[in-house]
Order: C-alpha cells, then sequence, then structure tokens
C-alpha cells in the first residue's frame, strides 16, 4: 500500500475535528469566553489537545479574530531571544495560541503570560498538566471514541475488529495518536 | 459561483525532470482579487508531519474578476514523485487567490521512468501483533488481504 | 573476527526491573533516605542552636585571666582558657566559656592566637542567655551552617524520589513489531537536563574553588612571603608524629612544638611547614620527627613583620604540589559548565527554527533535497574517532576511580584492622561499581583503537535515477585482523512526525543489497581498494533490481525530503 493511499495517514488524521466528550463546542467556546480568553487546555499524550487548539484556532478566526500559534515541542524548543522577538511583534487584538505550554522555559513562560495580559487578547495553551492556566477543557479518551474514529478512517469492507482496537486502545493507555500510528503500520502490510 | 480551474496542455500530468509544463489557468470569480497566485510545488503525504517545498511561484497582480492565462514551468531535477510505505512525495500545481480562501490544485507527476517511482519492501517477514489461533486463516488477514 | 556494522541500533523495548533489582534499588534509596534525613537532622539542631544564640544579650565585660594551657589530651592538647566578668540584671557574673563546644586544639598556635585576641585585662563583649544568665560567651556560633541545612535534603529528595519510581513504575508495554517500520522515539528531551549537568559541573567548580584558596594559594603565597623571614636558633619542645583517624582511614601528621627568641622576647610556635594537613605514609614523617629531635642547633625562620609567626620548613617542596588538587576539580566544573550550557545554545541554534504561524502551503524551497550542484564527491567516516573516546573514556575513568579510591583504600584499611563499617562500605559499593564500569570501558576503547576503520568514498553524493556511480573505500589501522567483510546498500525510507511532546522517527528499509562480500583467511588489506561501480541500466519495473543500487541512491536522497 503505498503511503498515500493508506487511510490512517497523517493528512487523514489531521483532517479529523476534535470530539468534545459530554460538551459541545460552542459550550467550549462559551467557556472560553467567561474565562477571558485566558485559559488551558489539558489532557494526557494523545489526547487531542492540538487538534481541539487548531479547531479553535478556525473558529475564532472566522469570528474575525486574529490568532498567533506557536508549536513548542523537542524539537522546536521557544528560546528565550524567539520569546522576546514574539512578544515584541505581538498586537494587542491578536489570540496567542500555544501548543506545548508546559515545555517552555520558565521564565520564558512567566514573561508571555505576564505580556499577554496587557499586550495581547488573550492566551489559550495546551499541556500536560493544570495550573498554568484556568482549565478550559480536560481531554480525555474513551475506546468508544477510538471506534469512532477508526470506523470513519478505515476502508470500506476492511474494517478493524473492535477488541483489537480496545486492546490497541489499553496498551497504548488511551494515546489515541499511538493507536492510529499502529493502524497505519498495520495497513501498509496490506500492500 | 467562483470557480477557478487549471488546464494543462494536451492533459499531460507526467513529466521528466528539466522539462517544461505548459498550462491555461481560468478563472470567474464574484470579486476581483487583489492577486492570483500560481505555485508549482512538492508536498509528502504518509505517516510523517507534511513537508512542502515551493519549486516556482507566480504572481499576477489585479486579474480581474474573469480570466485565463497561459503558464509555463520548468521542472527541476527532483525530487521525483514516489511512494512508499510511509512517504508518498507528490508534485501539484495551485492556484489561490487573494484575499480568499479559493483554491484548485492539479497534481503532476515528475519522474524519468514515465510514471510514479513505487519503492519496495526489503522486508520478507509478515507478523501479526495479535493472536492466531492455527485454526485458519487469521480474518484479520483476510480482512485486510494480506496475501502469504 | 571484526565485525563492522556502521548501522545504528535501534532497541525501544521496555524491560521490567527484576525483583532482586528492585530490592537492591530499594535498599540503596533507603540508605539514601536515612543517611540524608540524619544529616538534616544534626545540621537543623547546630543550625537551631546558633539561631538561638543569636537572640542572646550583648553585655560587657572584662577579660581576668587569659592563657594557653597544656593538658594531656593527644587530640587537642592545647587550651585556651579564660576568665571575664560581666554584669546582667543587676547581678555581677563570671564566665569562663569561649565558645559553646570549644574544646581546646591540637596546635599551640591556634590556642595563643586566641589568648593573643583576648588578653587580660581588657575589657569586650560577651553574650549572655537572657534565659539563663549564668550562662555566657565570648564567641557565638555561627548561623552560616544554615547554608547547608538544604543539602542533605539532596539525599533525601534522591531516596524519596527513587523509591517512589520504584513503586509507581509503569509496567512495560508488549513490544509490538510493525511489520514494515521500526519506530524510533525520541523522548521528549528533559529541560531541565542540561541545567542539571550545569549545576554538577558548577558544584565541581565551587569545590575547587573553594578549596583553592587555602590549599593552593595561601600556602604558595606564605611560601613566597617566608624568603624574607629571619633564620634564628630554637629548641625543639616536643616532636612527633600525630595519627588522625576518620573514615578515610588513618593518616599522619608532623606535630613540633618549638621555642625561639627574637628581638630579646621569648616565643612559642608549632607551624612545621605553610601546607599542613596530614597524609598517609607514617615513616616518612618519623624520620623528619627524628631529624629534628636530634639536631642539635635547629634553625626556625621568624617573620620580622609578626615575631609569633616562624615556620621550620620554608621554601618550595614536593608536599606544596598538594596546592595543585583543587586545579583537577575546578578545570572540570569550568570546562564541563561551558561545555554543557555552550553546547545547549548550539544546539539551539542548530534546531532553532521558526515557530511562527505553520499554515500549509508557503514552506521556503530551502526543503528541496535535490540541486543540480549538489553532486561533489561524498566521504563517508565514522562520525567518532577511537581516539577521542578512549581519551574521554580514559579520562572520566581516572577521575572518577581517583576520587572513589581515596575511601576505597580507607574503606580496605579499616577492614583490615578490624574496623568494619558496614553502612559506609555498602554505600561504596555502587561508585566502586561505576568505576570498575569506565575502566572496563577505557579497556575496551583502547582494544577498539586497533580496529580496522573504514572510509567510503561515493564518488556523487547525488546519483540520478539510471545514473552510475562508484565507490571506493579504504581502511586504516590493523586491516589483518579482518576476517569478513561486507559492503551493502541500503535504502532507507524516514517518515519524522511531529505532533505533542515527542518527535516521532520511523524507518523503513525498502532496499538492501550486498554490494561486495569477503570472507574467509586473514587477508592483508591496502590503503585502497578497487572500486565497485554501478551498473548503468534503466530503471524499468522488470529490471529494476539489478539497477537498484544505482537508483536506490537517488530514493534515499528523496525520502530525506520528508524529514525536516
Amino acid at each position: 500500500m503505498k503511503a498515500r493511499d493508506n487511510p490512517f495517514s497523517v493528512e487523514r488524521i489531521h483532517a479529523i475535528r476534535y470530539r468534545p466528550l459530554h460538551t459541545t463546542f460552542p459550550e467550549i467556546l462559551a467557556r472560553l469566553h467567561e474565562l477571558n480568553y485566558r485559559a488551558g487546555i489539558i489532557g494526557p499524550e494523545g489526547s487531542g489537545k492540538t487538534t481541539l487548539l487548531e479547531d479553535l484556532r478556525q473558529d475564532l478566526e472566522s469570528q474575525g479574530w486574529r490568532t498567533k500559534l506557536i508549536f513548542v515541542n523537542d524539537n522546536l524548543p521557544l528560546t528565550s531571544a524567539q520569546c522576546r522577538r514574539f512578544l515584541c511583534e505581538l498586537a494587542r487584538e491578536e489570540l496567542v495560541l500555544l501548543d506545548g505550554a508546559d515545555l517552555i522555559r520558565r521564565h520564558c513562560w512567566s514573561l508571555l503570560k505576564r505580556t499577554t495580559i496587557t499586550r495581547a487578547a488573550g492566551l489559550v495553551v495546551t499541556s500536560h498538566r493544570p495550573g498554568l492556566l484556568p482549565t478550559l477543557i480536560d481531554c480525555r479518551t474513551t475506546p468508544a471514541l477510538l471506534r469512532d474514529l477508526v470506523q470513519e478512517l478505515q476502508p470500506h469492507g476492511r474494517p478493524v475488529p473492535p477488541d483489537f482496537l480496545d486492546s490497541l486502545y489499553k496498551r497504548h493507555a488511551g494515546n489515541l495518536r499511538a493507536c492510529l500510528r499502529d493502524l497505519y503500520d498495520l495497513y501498509t502490510q496490506g500492500a | 459561483m467562483d470557480k477557478l480551474s487549471i488546464v494543462l496542455h494536451e492533459e499531460r500530468t507526467v513529466f521528466a525532470p528539466h522539462e517544461m509544463v505548459r498550462g491555461t489557468i481560468e478563472w470567474s470569480l464574484n470579486k476581483a482579487p487583489l492577486s492570483l497566485d500560481l505555485s508549482l510545488f512538492w508536498y509528502t503525504a504518509g505517516k510523517g508531519t507534511r513537508d512542502i517545498g515551493v519549486a516556482e511561484t507566480s504572481r499576477f497582480d489585479d486579474p480581474g474578476p474573469v480570466g485565463s492565462k497561459d503558464f509555463s514551468f520548468t521542472l527541476p531535477q527532483g525530487p521525483y514523485s514516489f511512494s512508499g510505505k510511509l512517504i508518498s512525495l507528490i508534485w501539484a500545481i495551485e492556484l489561490t487567490c487573494s484575499p480568499g480562501s479559493e483554491t484548485i490544485r492539479r497534481e503532476i507527476t515528475l519522474s524519468p521512468t514515465g510514471q510514479e517511482i513505487v519503492l519496495g519492501d526489503a522486508s520478507s517477514r509478515n507478523r501479526f501483533p495479535w493472536g492466531q489461533d492455527g485454526s485458519g486463516p487469521n480474518p484479520l488477514e483476510r480482512i485486510l488481504g494480506i496475501r502469504k | 573476527m571484526v565485525r563492522l556494522d556502521l548501522r545504528g541500533r535501534d532497541d525501544n523495548r521496555d524491560k521490567p526491573l527484576s525483583v532482586g533489582g528492585r530490592l537492591g534499588l530499594l535498599l540503596f534509596f533507603l540508605f539514601f533516605f536515612a543517611m540524608g534525613s540524619l544529616f538534616e537532622v544534626l545540621i537543623v539542631r547546630e543550625f537551631g542552636r546558633a539561631i538561638g544564640q543569636r537572640l542572646w544579650k550583648k553585655v560587657p565585660c572584662r577579660i581576668v585571666s587569659s592563657d594557653v594551657q597544656e593538658r594531656n589530651d593527644r587530640e587537642s592538647p592545647y587550651v585556651f582558657t579564660i576568665g571575664y566578668q560581666y554584669e546582667y540584671g543587676g547581678r555581677s557574673y563570671a564566665g569562663s566559656t569561649y565558645k559553646h563546644n570549644y574544646s581546646g586544639s591540637g596546635k599551640y598556635s591556634e590556642a595563643r592566637q586566641l589568648a593573643q585576641k583576648y588578653p587580660a585585662g581588657a575589657n569586650i563583649s560577651c553574650y549572655v542567655n537572657p534565659q539563663n544568665a549564668v550562662e555566657a560567651v565570648l564567641k557565638r556560633d555561627s548561623p552560616l551552617i544554615g547554608l547547608v541545612v538544604f543539602f542533605p535534603l539532596i539525599f533525601v529528595a534522591v531516596g524519596v524520589g527513587g523509591i517512589y519510581l520504584l513503586w509507581h513504575q509503569r509496567p512495560a508495554a508488549a513490544a509490538m513489531q510493525p511489520m514494515a517500520t521500526v519506530a524510533i522515539r525520541k523522548g521528549g528531551k528533559s529541560k531541565y537536563g542540561k541545567y542539571g549537568m550545569a549545576a554538577l559541573f558548577a558544584l565541581f567548580a565551587a569545590v575547587g574553588g573553594g578549596l583553592l584558596y587555602p590549599l593552593g594559594i595561601k600556602p604558595i603565597a606564605r611560601t613566597i612571603d617566608a624568603r624574607s623571614w629571619v633564620p634564628t636558633p630554637c629548641k625543639v619542645l616536643r616532636a612527633e608524629v600525630r595519627s588522625h583517624d576518620s573514615d578515610d582511614g588513618t593518616t599522619y601528621s608532623v606535630y613540633m612544638l618549638y621555642q625561639y627568641e627574637f628581638k630579646g622576647q621569648v616565643y612559642k610556635c608549632d607551624r612545621y611547614d605553610f601546607i599542613g594537613g596530614s597524609s598517609s605514609g607514617y615513616q616518612g614523617k618519623a624520620r623528619v620527627v627524628e631529624m629534628y629531635e636530634t639536631a642539635a642547633h635547629p634553625t626556625c625562620y621568624v617573620n620580622p613583620d609578626h615575631p609569633w609567626e616562624a615556620v621550620l620548613k620554608r621554601g618550595f617542596h614536593a608536599s606544596l604540589l598538594l596546592a595543585l588538587f583543587p586545579l583537577p576539580f575546578l578545570l572540570v566544573g569550568v570546562c564541563g559548565m561551558v561545555h554543557v550550557l555552550r553546547g545547549k545554545r548550539v544546539q539551539d541554534n542548530q534546531t532553532a527554527r521558526q515557530w511562527a504561524d505553520r499554515s500549509a502551503g508557503r514552506a521556503s524551497s530551502d526543503l528541496t533535497v535535490l540541486r543540480v550542484t549538489d553532486t561533489g564527491r561524498a566521504v563517508l567516516t565514522p562520525k567518532f574517532s577511537p581516539k577521542m573516546k578512549f581519551i574521554g573514556m580514559t579520562l572520566v575513568a581516572l577521575f572518577w576511580n581517583g576520587i572513589i579510591s581515596i575511601f576505597l583504600v580507607g574503606s580496605i584499611g579499616n577492614l583490615r584492622q578490624g574496623q568494619v563499617d558496614g553502612l559506609g562500605t555498602l554505600f561504596l559499593l555502587p561508585f566502586v561499581a561505576i568505576g570498575l564500569a569506565l575502566i572496563g570501558g577505557a579497556v575496551y576503547q583502547f582494544l577498539a583503537l586497533f580496529n580496522p576503520r573504514p572510509t567510503l568514498e561515493l564518488s556523487s553524493s547525488v546519483i540520478p535515477l539510471g545514473g552510475a556511480a562508484e565507490l571506493r573505500w579504504s581502511f586504516t589501522g590493523q586491516t589483518s585482523r579482518i576476517r569478513e567483510l561486507t559492503v551493502a546498500l541500503r535504502g532507507v525510507e524516514e517518515a519524522r512526525y511531529r505532533r505533542g511532546t515527542s518527535t516521532y522517527t520511523d524507518k523503513n528499509v525498502f532496499y538492501e543489497m550486498e554490494l561486495y562480500k569477503m570472507h574467509a583467511t586473514p587477508i592483508r588489506l591496502r590503503r585502497a581498494r578497487p572500486a565497485l561501480s554501478c551498473h548503468r541500466t534503466r530503471c524499468t519495473p522488470s529490471r529494476r533490481r539489478t539497477t537498484r543500487s544505482s537508483g536506490v541512491s537517488m530514493f534515499m536522497a528523496t525520502s530525506r525530503a520528508g524529514r525536516t
């Protein structure tokens, strides 16, 4: 199977929007408004935090907001110089979206948090742990969610057995990203 | 209704390195855009984060709400269009108008062989991570159409 | 047989700890916790007492008597005795305590210094306990001990943290073997790792710097100063080799008390040299003592500006080499800090990418891999030189074992004398094990110096489909040790996925071909081998196997386009 034809390719997975559990997207947006657009999306790895952040960004931009996205991970750190430059270029009407807030250095975080109070329209972050900002939503996954996602992605006539999905979910402790990556490998065998 | 199109000369979509891609772009928009951007680029699809490489870009300022224009690009030496198990590299020509989000894309193939290069697989093993009771073909193997 | 395998080893399996391993680690961490807690209690108690003394009232007092007395005590034969009077709350009191826990000194000069500082008849201040006015001291305990109050907590934290992690270790995930790919997870690097290392090196530098003055700069400065001191005949009152027992073992020092007359006044002094301290080796010191005991007219050197200061042995001598002892600590600490922090900045510069909006479609064109001009020769050599590996490993082993050997020698000495220090020995064991492993590593790297080392040279780093390239290889080192040589061409697809905390890199070997294989009897290889050329044919599906050697190289180049 070619990479582009794999039903679990990254592009197909990234095309799926965030599916909130026990709440709705309008409720999430309403809560964000209540929190004055300073909030944190928390959750373990592979629980959809980045996906939700990107969805929020699309919705906010469609509402007329201007946003600035910062993505941080182990290979893309945010240095002090970059942080300062970013804050210098920030406009007051812009909403800052920071993916990976718990990965940036403490003094960068303090600077960002402090500066965005007066020099930005808001700050929404993703983090593995609570406490950085008021919690907007705690992203959690369920085996049923994995089954739903796979049902949407898998090709017709070649479904993955639900019990296998449940064992996959358990093996990866709810990390949907890892589950979907394993399914990608599984489907490469079916070439 | 907004409409963009890219028509390739002789409907040819497979090219060798250094060949010229010719075609015509056509647009019919409700509102005249400030500019139209036509790009020749490649992108990856598969298991990794998407990567993009823009080979060439042409910009047409004040094109008006309706029109057409011929274009030509000279393709570079590479990279070739290919598909492996992890990555597919796809060449495309994309037309975008700004402001706005109207976009149209046409995929092409850049390869000296006349078709997309397909990478093989050095591994000859065929294993599954879940158990097999040995009583017959594993249902998952059958489902996934895996041949032994 | 020398087997060269320059392929990376990717093994991502988690192995759970065995019961024995857990138990061993539990004991290890419990020990850390216990020792840390004990020291913490002791330090906090002393600190509390020192702070308590800060609340004592300062009152004027008059020194009635001040003298140095000698008593029958091997450790501290010289005692500074003092008597003073003070008034508090309308009543008169007499005090005789210089300082809490003062128990005399092993050196006459120290006690004499105090007597000079507090001469009889002087009016000074003393500190009175307001709760019990009978209790008074001339000098309060220093609260500086509070600076180290947190130090034992490190051991406590290590102990608690280790025990916690042991109990909460997640069971290892069952190893899954995807067929076509090997996933290499680049775990999220701790952002504290670099700073932690820098802090460790800073500690080394602090220790080295802290010891440099008393052990290095001060003795050398005084040695230079003593060149102008006046040679004066003296009489040796007491000469002996003193032994000092500690956890490190028994060490010895020369102690001599001598008397001299300078400008009509008689002085006593007990400084032998400017280094001081004690060390192992009894015989040498015994010879020194005997020499001075039997000397007819021993000479000391007196400081003309401060006649109470004198020394028996002046000038540069071997013992002053001890002044160099703190230097390795200081050098390692400073160099380590610079390397770690500078390496971090360099890495940040190299890996720092645009954090800005990553909307698709407008990446820069420098992601294009194949460039027309990029057709130069490619030389492939091993990443790290074996010499550097050997030097590095040897330095680390020397440094580590140099420190551990001090404690180890002491422990062995104690064991020989029948003094069993169970806890101390147990504490030392892991460090000794690490030291042995480092020695083993150094030996291994030394042996590896003699291994043959390959260099591959490809005529072009970019090989278009259907094109040809020439591969040459050569060996340095002991090529006669080669029993089997395999040169293989491998095509690897590599996809990097960045999302969330970690970056995942997946690899798929899509092609592997043995280009050259040779084995059997020992061979002698010359420096340059005949080149092997790949075939030049067109790449068609049916003949893909025969042409893949050249086509695949191009594939390798384009696959890397998927990697950022």
